[in-house]
């Protein structure tokens, strides 16, 4: 069938002006994969199938570097041994999220992974016998080193090592061993740490790797396990790859499953959570600040508190939870541990998992969490609702607000200094240079104003004035109003709109990409599975990984 | 880090930690330089500018008064250059960018050149240092340091290597410190005894580098084109660990360069203050000559004054009509600024080098996104008038302690009133000719060509 480049039309932005509506499909059953490519024909509800071709559906993609998190953990797990990234530089972004494709890497990067390993390889040698697993008395160490080089090096490349690898490592061993036993392992570990192959998904595909390849099973094996748990596969992924289990459409979905089953899935779970809602913001020291009584209060602690907080919401949600859309974004809980009393109030009493139901309807879900209000606005401002409803639209509805040109000319109303800043912000509406994007933003954030700059609940403006958090959510195919926060909270967590935009959200995350128009018939098959119901995260997860869009690879 | 590429650890862990120091000399930069100091760049990102009249200097020529914010800097008032009336031309609402003006400022205030993504050139310092580097190797390129910046993305961005290219700044002081000066030791007359150790270790590090290279290699065979940029630039920073590996130091260090003591500076000025001293040191010992730091981006990024948003204050100014109350919350970020900028002159200029100080041997290039405007249009975010100032570097670029008017027509609505304004683009010219590179013009932007010759 003839392809209808239509998903960027309609999910991905607003791009140039601020008018018109976003709208897409309704709801339908994903359709079922039979694991040789091409998803189109068969079941599929219309919406779906005319966004699915009968050749494999796959947009290009770029070798992804491991960020920062993923780096982190692929190091611990291999070495035991916590790397310093401190002075790693900022990863780059696809959406809302560090996938560290969209960017090149620079000299200080380099640097940085160089220092790193340095360090690193000279620590996991302290103990270089434990290291290896192997005593070089009962072994010869030369047979010892050469197990380690190869069973290291397959670990950390997340394939079998090739033979020019092993012996130019072979080579590098033995120039340090010249030196001693320890030095050759060192220098073994020093050079897999800073080897492309571990610091990059590299991905070729199946055969010569032109046009459209099915992806090797260790690549589609590396791909599974950093998304699905943030780390280098573990050995039972690589032994599916190794029997070529994963270009199965039932093996992935097997391995999948397993992995969405194990405790390491935690850590996919709530970067992608985290960095959907920006939290990591702030780790950036001195980037979210507070002025005033609010500076004293908003301390390291609070930021840790902040930050550990949604972890363990997420976790919550994912493993005692429900585990969908629904719940993430209008569960009536929150962990207020240490110094999160003071947001929450002294009066709340955490159950066993460290969880405090609020009841009142005033905490619902991730978005009411104290530390995605806090880092939102970042610094103090009058025009908070602003930047709360833009972060709304931006990643929850999937558009994007063009910033303001020096064209709009916002003139007060005469009586502005007697105004309140929502009121002020209200004002905007009725000016029409200012309400085209403004509308968009503006009006959803009023909907957050019960949260004062740290995320403490406030009834009060400053001047006194009651907290109006009525608003109404427009733009889009259907429009929502709200009279409080509670409803605009419920709202958001049903919205269709939303549960597209979190399918678009997770093919920038799994996939370190921008949804192109090849890459709509998966992600409007996750669209379907997110608009059933609750919206089950690991139902869609499921059928993203096991779509042309992940299993395959468009060479140029 | 590197030591000239190899650890200092390492090298300790090899000598024993006595003795190593001596050991060390003949990796060390050769020589003291006796005479004729380097001539180096910096070039400082702040963001949205200043308010108009408070900025700028009053009287023509060098005869003037520093703007009312900016009067800390008088003592140095010798060594400021401003060249008052020019637009970023291009970065207008009405050239139809891809983006608003605090972006388009942003991505074309360095670079002169449109923005189309990211930038379609690089900014001055990268095509500076570039040209600079290929003479004199120094351990560093260019050093790329900030406060606040973020990671790159369109919105944001001002420092470019080449086109489409932005740059991530350290932002860390503690980290840029460590970077530069961790593993460095200052040049030391300690006469080499025994080089089988340290020629050891450096065939260690060469050989591992070597065969990251050769991973890169295969692999560029095996890339797309997208992929094959990417390993190529991984390739270039194995490279630039390479060149210090075997490199004795390429540049030559001022008898004032001394290993500086880690940075403890606290709160966001100690922040910025403390990365400023790393590029002075830097500067000192020779070890780059070109580097930059960005200060937040574009509309934010940094909450100077506590209390005060940056970016409400400016749009402030326009939307009462310039209230009093918010023209004095503007000048006191202002001055927040220029307690900055007198940190960084205060230091550079406390170094001796020659007859003169560093100061005199480094051009500083101040610049930022947008402005406030007051003359012309009572408004944030414009883009003429444009604060794009000097200071430093008379010993070999332009002469300072000057303020120059240049013709400031009273239109800015068009493209076409637009030219009539001196486009910055020259002011950049100049800058590389001041390098020594042979340029007619710097960066897309320019209805014509040619430097800013009013600054003779």
């Amino acid at each position: 069938m003839q392809f209808q480049p239509r998903y960027i039309l309609w999910v991905s932005a607003l791009a140039a002006a601020c008018s018109g509506s976003v709208s897409g499909p309704g709801s339908g059953n994903g359709g079922q994969d039979d694991g040789e490519g091409g998803e189109g024909g068969g079941s599929l509800p219309p919406e779906v199938a005319e966004a699915c071709s009968d050749q494999p559906n796959v947009g290009p993609s770029k070798w992804r570097r491991l960020s920062t998190t993923q780096y982190k953990n692929a190091v611990t797990d291999l070495l035991g041994v916590a790397p310093d990234t401190k002075g790693f530089l900022f990863d780059s972004t696809t959406g809302p999220f560090a996938t560290n494709t969209t960017l090149n890497p620079q000299d200080v990067d380099i640097a940085q992974y160089a220092s790193a390993a340095e360090a690193l390889a000279a620590k996991a040698t302290a103990d270089v016998n434990k290291l290896i697993d192997c005593d070089p008395r009962t072994q010869t160490e030369d047979a010892c080193a050469n197990r380690f080089i190869d069973n290291f090096a397959t670990r950390a490349f997340r394939r079998p090592i090739e033979s020019t690898e092993q012996s130019r490592l072979r080579e590098l061993y033995k120039l340090g061993k010249a030196q001693s036993f320890t030095d050759g392992i060192r220098l073994v570990l020093q050079a897999i740490l800073q080897s492309p192959s571990f610091l990059y998904l590299v991905e070729r595909g199946q055969g010569d790797g032109k046009g459209i390849v099915p992806l090797t099973d260790y690549e589609v094996a590396a791909r599974l396990s950093f998304t699905l748990t943030a780390t280098l596969p573990d050995s039972q992924l690589l032994a599916a790859a190794k029997d070529k289990k994963l270009s199965t459409a039932q093996g992935l979905r097997s391995e999948a499953m397993r992995l969405m089953n194990s405790p390491r899935f935690n850590e996919a779970s709530i970067t992608f959570a985290t960095e959907l809602l920006g939290l990591p913001s702030l780790t950036r020291s001195g980037f979210v600040t507070k002025s005033g009584g609010d500076a004293a209060t908003f301390d390291d602690s609070m930021r840790q508190a902040m930050l550990d907080e949604p972890r363990k919401f997420v976790d919550y949600v994912m493993n005692k939870g429900s585990g969908t859309v629904e719940e993430l974004f209008s569960a009536p809980y929150v962990f207020p541990a240490g110094p999160l009393t003071k947001i929450y109030g002294p009066s709340l009493s955490p159950d066993g998992d460290g969880r405090a139901v609020i009841s009142d309807g005033s905490r619902l879900g991730l978005l009411s969490l104290a530390g995605v209000q806090a880092s939102h606005p970042h610094v103090p401002t009058i025009y908070g609702a602003v930047v709360r409803g833009n972060l709304v639209r931006r990643e929850l509805l999937c558009m994007t607000i063009p910033p303001p040109n020096v064209a709009v000319k916002f003139e007060a109303p005469p009586n502005a200094s007697q105004m309140s800043p929502q009121q002020l912000l209200r004002a905007h509406q009725d000016n029409d240079t200012c309400r085209p994007c403004h509308e968009l933003m503006d009006p959803i954030g009023f909907g957050l104003e019960r949260y004062d700059g740290v995320g403490r609940l406030k009834e009060k403006n400053g001047d006194g004035s009651q907290v109006d958090s009525s608003g109404e959510i427009l733009g889009l195919e259907n429009e929502y109003k709200f009279s409080d926060t509670q409803e605009l909270l419920k709202t958001l967590a049903t919205m269709p709109e939303v549960r597209r935009c979190m399918a678009t959200q997770l093919v920038r995350f799994s996939l370190a990409r921008e949804p192109d128009d090849a890459d709509a018939c998966a992600a409007r098959k996750l669209q379907s599975v997110l608009a059933d119901g609750k919206g089950n995260l690991r139902d869609a997860i499921l059928t993203l990984v096991t779509s042309d869009a992940f299993r395959y690879r468009k060479g140029e | 880090m590197y030591l000239n590429g190899i650890s200092r650890r390492k090298f300790v862990a090899a000598l024993g930690a006595a003795g190593a120091a001596s050991r060390l000399a003949p990796f060390l930069p050769h020589a003291v330089r006796a005479e004729g100091a380097p001539k180096r760049l910096l070039v400082v990102f702040s963001p949205m500018g200043y308010l108009e009249n408070s900025f700028w200097p009053t009287v023509n020529g060098s005869d003037f008064t520093l703007g009312e914010t900016m009067s800390v800097l008088q003592p140095y008032k010798s060594k400021l250059l401003y060249p008052d009336g020019l637009m970023v031309y291009g970065a207008q609402w009405f050239f139809k960018n891809d983006d608003n003006e605090h972006a388009s400022g942003q991505s074309m205030v360095f670079t002169g050149s449109k923005k189309d993504g990211f930038s379609t050139g690089p900014s001055v310092d990268h095509a500076v240092a570039d040209f600079v580097y290929a003479q004199t190797k120094t351990k560093f390129r260019h050093l790329a340091l900030g406060v606040n910046a973020p990671s790159p993305v369109p919105h944001n961005a001002c420092f470019f290597s080449k086109a489409q290219t932005p740059v991530n700044a350290q932002n860390s002081p503690a980290s840029a410190f460590d970077m530069v000066f961790k593993d460095w030791t200052p040049p030391s007359a300690g006469t080499p005894i025994d080089t089988t150790a340290i020629d050891r270790a450096r065939k260690q590090s060469q050989s591992v580098i070597d065969f990251v290279k050769g991973d890169l290699d295969r692999l560029k065979g095996v890339a797309g084109k997208d992929d094959q940029e990417k390993v190529a630039a991984h390739l270039d920073g194995i490279r630039m660990l390479e060149a210090r590996l075997s490199q004795s130091g390429g540049g030559s260090p001022g008898a004032a360069c001394t290993k500086p003591n880690a940075p403890s500076g606290a709160g966001l000025s100690g922040q910025v203050e403390a990365q400023m001293d790393v590029i002075t040191a830097a500067f000192a010992c020779d070890l780059t000559r070109v580097a930059s730091l960005q200060l937040g981006f574009c509309d934010g990024g940094l909450e100077e004054i506590p209390g005060l948003n940056h970016h409400d204050v400016t749009h402030a100014v326009g939307d009462t009509k310039g209230a009093q109350t918010v023209l004095d919350n503007h000048k006191k970020i202002d001055r927040w600024y220029a307690d900055r900028w007198l940190h960084l002159l205060t230091k550079m200029d406390s170094i001796k080098e020659g007859n003169g100080t560093l100061l005199d041997n480094t051009l500083i290039l101040f610049g930022s996104d947008t402005t406030t405007g007051q003359s012309l249009e009572l408004s944030p975010h414009l883009h003429w008038r444009f604060p794009l100032w000097l200071a430093g570097g008379s010993n070999f670029a332009f002469k300072t302690g000057r303020t120059i008017k240049l013709p400031q027509p009273r239109g800015m609505g068009s493209p076409a009133q637009s030219a009539q304004w001196v486009v910055h683009n020259r002011l950049l010219t100049s800058i590389c000719r001041a390098f020594g590179m042979d340029v007619d013009t710097f960066g897309t932007n320019d209805p014509g060509k040619g430097p800013l010759t009013q600054l003779g």
